[in-house]
């Protein structure tokens, strides 16, 4: 860790003092403590920290807040604030639609690269789901200890992510819950329902089975051959799609594809529409991914690829 | 005294603080912290970890103003026009008292991608990885946004409404690089 590191680290360390045990912050407080520019420069930073969280500690609450708050729980008058319109309280289905439709996909700053890799050390440190061992052959070929573990973890994290909210055939998902749990049968070995390499017969073989078909896909997608599909069971009944595109024996790609009736998220973009910034790399099933939405079915494309090589997906959208 | 009075009695000045930071707007803040804890009473059954009811509230409350700032589709900072009654008065001698009233109407002038971040940070109640968590978004990125969220506030902290920067000693966080 050199002295720019330390810095950067230092930045997120509290001025009251939480963070003082806190072994992520260990090692910069022992440069610290030995270097005396850097720690005239923490001293300074918590003096100014000090003072603001001060000042914001010194916002005046509203008096009438708490009681507001007390007489706002009262259970047969409490109004759910909808987005289409309000209801009256007790609709669970209401208030689930409100709470799972709020977040926006949150992506980091671009740039920044020498910040961004010391914090990705300290990311690595913290990350719960081991990656898998890189693989010569495609992803459907995992046979090491290594990931039989990960996907172990995986399983359960994802098994606890889609069965915490009650299944039940009105069970609708946010399309990264179908991501996550597709993402699942790409870190270990599966076998495809369907191994064919003619995209009308796995088509055809999608819509006999009253399985969600992909109708609106990339030009570069439909010149790639096809591996297989295979069907995806989600709780409650639900089922999504997935197809395997093959550039090469090394890299697959993969295209979930599922029910706009099973989805939750609205306001997905059109194909056309997809762009760089719709691309995200998602830390639980480490692959680079992609959404897009038509009148019929949600898309969600796929790839194994490093974090910062999520714009590659373009290459296929 | 109820579970529930005690919940809020911990949690919600601080949601408050955070709320105000976000709405930049005392009554909309209030609405914000009241919609969580309704929201609280509604599905709080459902949390597993009751230790984590500060980082669910604060993730729920931030997940409300998205979802308000989405449906009126104002991701962008408020005008001046509708923060200036929260300003502090400009004073001649060029001196700024760092007050409530200023720390917010600063928060509000920073870039959406900082504010949230820096606030959870100041609040002080927060590591760093429970931001992350309230937030979503990796650790590393948080660390990212608070140390840039710092210089923008700073800079802010330097300016005067009239665009000068007033006489005070300016904090640069590699001033102990530059020493010889």
């Amino acid at each position: 860790m050199d002295k720019e590191q330390a810095q950067f680290i230092l930045q997120s360390y509290r001025p009251n003092g939480s963070d003082a045990l806190d072994a992520d912050f260990a090692d910069a407080l022992c440069m610290a403590a030995k270097d005396t520019e850097l720690g005239e420069w923490l001293a300074v930073e918590c003096a100014e920290d000090a003072s603001f969280a001060a000042a914001l500690s010194d916002v005046e609450i509203p008096v009438e807040l708490r009681q507001q708050i007390i007489e706002a729980m009262d259970m047969d008058q409490v109004k759910v604030w909808d987005q289409d319109q309000t209801r009256e309280m007790g609709e669970d289905d209401a208030l689930d639609k409100l709470f799972m439709n709020a977040v926006d996909q949150l992506l980091p700053p671009r740039g920044l690269r020498d910040q961004l890799l010391t914090a990705m050390h300290l990311e690595q440190a913290h990350k719960t789901v081991t990656p898998l061992v890189a693989q010569k052959r495609g992803l459907g070929k995992v046979s090491s200890m290594v990931a039989v573990a990960a996907a172990v973890v995986a399983g359960a994290f994802l098994a606890y992510e889609l069965t915490s909210l009650a299944p039940s055939s009105d069970q609708l998902f946010e399309s990264h819950q179908v991501q996550h749990h597709a993402g699942n049968f790409l870190q270990a070995s599966f076998e495809y329902d369907v191994e064919d390499d003619d995209p009308e017969r796995i088509h055809s073989w999608l819509v006999n089975r009253q399985l969600p078909a992909p109708t609106n896909i990339p030009q570069a997608l439909k010149e790639l051959s096809c591996a297989g599909c295979k069907e995806i069971k989600l709780p409650g009944e639900k089922r999504a799609s997935m197809v395997c595109y093959s550039e090469n024996t090394d890299a697959n790609i993969y295209l979930i594809i599922v029910n706009n009736a099973d989805i939750l998220d609205r306001g997905l973009p059109a194909l056309s529409e997809v762009c760089v910034k719709d691309c995200y790399h998602c830390k639980v099933t480490d692959c680079s991914c992609a959404r897009w939405q038509d009148a019929h079915n949600t898309y969600i494309l796929l790839k194994k690829t490093p974090s910062g090589q999520k714009a590659e997906l373009m290459n296929y959208l | 005294m109820s579970e529930f009075e005690e919940l809020i009695d911990a949690h919600y000045q601080a949601l408050y603080r955070f709320a105000y930071s976000l709405a930049k707007n005392p009554d909309a803040a209030a609405d914000l912290v009241q919609q969580t804890f309704c929201i609280w009473a509604q599905k709080g059954h459902q949390l597993k970890e009751r230790n984590k009811a500060k980082t669910w509230l604060f993730t729920t409350l931030y997940r409300e103003h998205l979802a308000i700032a989405r449906r009126s589709r104002r991701f962008v900072d408020s005008s001046a026009d509708e923060v200036e009654y929260q300003l502090p008065t400009h004073q001649d001698d060029n001196t700024r008292t760092l007050d409530g009233k200023r720390a917010i109407a600063l928060l509000s002038e920073l870039d959406e991608t900082f504010r949230a971040p820096l606030t959870l940070f100041y609040i002080q109640q927060h590591s760093y990885k429970e931001i992350a968590e309230i937030l979503e978004v990796p650790m590393g990125t948080i660390m990212s946004r608070i140390s840039r969220g710092k210089k923008q506030l700073r800079q802010k902290m330097l300016t005067v409404p009239s665009g000068k920067i007033n006489n005070v000693i300016e904090l640069n966080p590699n001033k102990a690089e530059s020493h010889g």
